[in-house]
C-alpha cells in the first residue's frame, strides 16, 4: 500500500519532500520525547530496561560486576557507570525512525524497516554501555574518548547503515511514464 | 553504487577513513576554535544582551568570559569543549571519501564548513545553559521563563542530534549520486 503525501507537499522535489518531512518529524519527536510525560512513560523506563539488559550482560561477563538500579560497578576499581537519558538510543532510534517514515515506501516497509533497525540500534547501544563500562575499567582517558565522541559516531553509522540497507531492500520504484 | 555488495565495499572504505579523518580531526580540528568561539559569542550575546566580554581558546576548551560579577571582584567564566560538538565532521568526510565522488575536494571543503556553525550552535547553548543554572537573576531578567525553556531545547538539539547529524546528512547529501539507486 504506497503511502501518499497530499497537499503542497506533492509539488515539491522528492528530496525537499524527504528533507521536509524528515526534519519536521525529527523535531517534533526530538521535542515529544523531553517532555514530563514522555520522559515519564517512555523514556525513563526504557532507559531503566537497557540498564537492566546492560546489567544482565555485563555480569555474564564479569560475574562480580554490581549491578544497583541503572548502575553497573567494578568492585575492584570503584569505577562505575549510570545509564541515564541520553545513553539509551532513543534519539538515534528516532533518527533511524524520521528518515523512515519521510522516506516514500508502502507502510509494511516501513513498519518492518522500524522493528528491525530499532533492534539493530538498541542493540549496538546495549553492546556501547557494556563496552564503556569495561574499557573504563581499563583507562579513563580511552573511557572519554570511546563515550564523547567514538562511540557517537559507531551508531550513527549503524543508522546510516540501517537506513541505506533498507533503502536497498525496497522494491523498486515504478516509472510512472513509462 | 547498485548493489549490497557495494554498499558492504563503501562501507569498509568508511572504516578505512574514518580512522585517519579522526586523528586529524583530533588533532588540527581545534585550529576551527577561535572562528567557532567567535561566531558562538555573537550569537550569545545576541540572545542573552551582550553577556558575553570576551572568549580565550585554550589547549582543551573555550574560556568565555562574562560580564556578571562574582564575590570577589571578579566575574563569572563559562568553559565549553568544542570537539563534543565537531565530532561528527571527520565521520562526514570518512564518508564522502569512501564514496569518492566527482569534485570530491570542494565536498570536503563543504563539510569542513559545516564544523563552524555545528561547534558555535553547541557551544551557544552548551554556555547559555550553564548561565540559565549559575546566574538565575539574569536568566529571569534577560531570558525569561520561555527563554530558559528554549535554550534547554536547543541544548538538546546541540549536543544529542545536530553534532552527527548535520555533517553526515551533508555528506550523503553530496554523496548522493553515488550512495543512491
Amino acid at each position: 500500500m504506497p503511502l501518499g503525501y497530499d497537499g503542497a507537499l506533492f509539488l515539491l522535489d522528492p528530496m525537499v519532500r524527504f528533507l521536509v518531512i524528515f526534519s519536521a518529524l525529527l523535531a517534533g519527536l526530538f521535542i515529544a520525547e523531553l517532555t514530563p510525560p514522555a520522559q515519564e512513560w517512555v523514556v525513563q523506563p526504557w532507559t531503566n530496561f537497557v540498564a537492566y539488559l546492560s546489567g544482565i550482560i555485563a555480569r555474564w561477563i564479569d560475574p562480580n560486576t554490581i549491578v544497583t538500579g541503572a548502575t553497573l560497578m567494578d568492585p575492584v576499581s570503584h569505577f562505575g557507570v549510570t545509564i541515564v537519558a541520553g545513553c539509551n538510543g532513543v534519539e538515534a532510534t528516532i533518527m533511524l525512525l524520521a528518515a523512515m517514515v519521510a522516506f516514500p515506501a508502502s507502510f509494511v516497509a516501513k513498519a518492518v524497516g522500524i522493528v528491525v533497525g530499532t533492534i539493530a540500534v538498541q542493540g549496538l547501544n546495549l553492546v556501547r554501555v557494556v563496552s564503556l563500562y569495561f574499557i573504563g575499567r581499563w583507562s579513563m582517558p580511552a573511557f572519554e574518548f570511546a563515550h564523547l565522541y567514538a562511540w557517537q559516531v559507531l551508531i550513527l553509522l549503524d543508522v546510516l547503515i540501517v537506513w541505506l540497507l533498507w533503502l536497498r531492500a525496497l522494491p523498486a520504484k515504478k516509472d510512472a511514464r513509462g | 553504487m547498485a548493489d549490497r555488495a557495494n554498499l558492504w565495499a563503501w562501507l569498509a572504505r568508511v572504516v578505512l577513513w574514518v580512522v585517519p579523518c579522526f586523528a586529524l580531526w583530533y588533532y588540527v580540528g581545534r585550529l576551527a576554535d577561535p572562528v567557532s568561539g567567535r561566531l558562538a559569542v555573537g550569537f550569545i550575546n545576541v540572545v542573552g544582551n551582550g553577556v558575553i566580554e570576551t572568549v580565550e581558546t585554550g589547549a582543551s576548551q573555550l574560556t568565555f568570559v562574562t560580564r556578571l560579577p562574582v564575590g570577589g571582584g571578579g566575574v563569572l567564566t563559562v568553559d565549553a569543549d568544542s570537539r563534543i560538538y565537531s565530532y561528527g565532521v571527520p565521520f562526514a568526510m570518512a564518508l564522502i571519501l569512501a564514496a569518492w565522488p566527482r569534485g570530491i575536494a570542494w565536498r570536503l571543503a563543504l563539510v569542513v564548513v559545516t564544523l563552524f556553525p555545528l561547534v558555535a550552535w553547541g557551544v551557544t547553548f552548551d554556555v547559555l545553559g550553564t548561565l540559565v543554572r549559575a546566574a538565575p537573576g539574569w536568566t529571569a531578567a534577560v531570558l525569561g521563563q520561555w527563554g530558559a525553556t528554549g535554550v534547554a531545547i536547543g541544548y538538546q538539539f546541540g549536543s544529542l542530534i545536530f553534532p552527527g547529524l548535520v555533517p553526515a546528512a551533508v555528506a550523503v547529501g553530496l554523496s548522493w549520486q553515488k550512495l543512491g539507486r
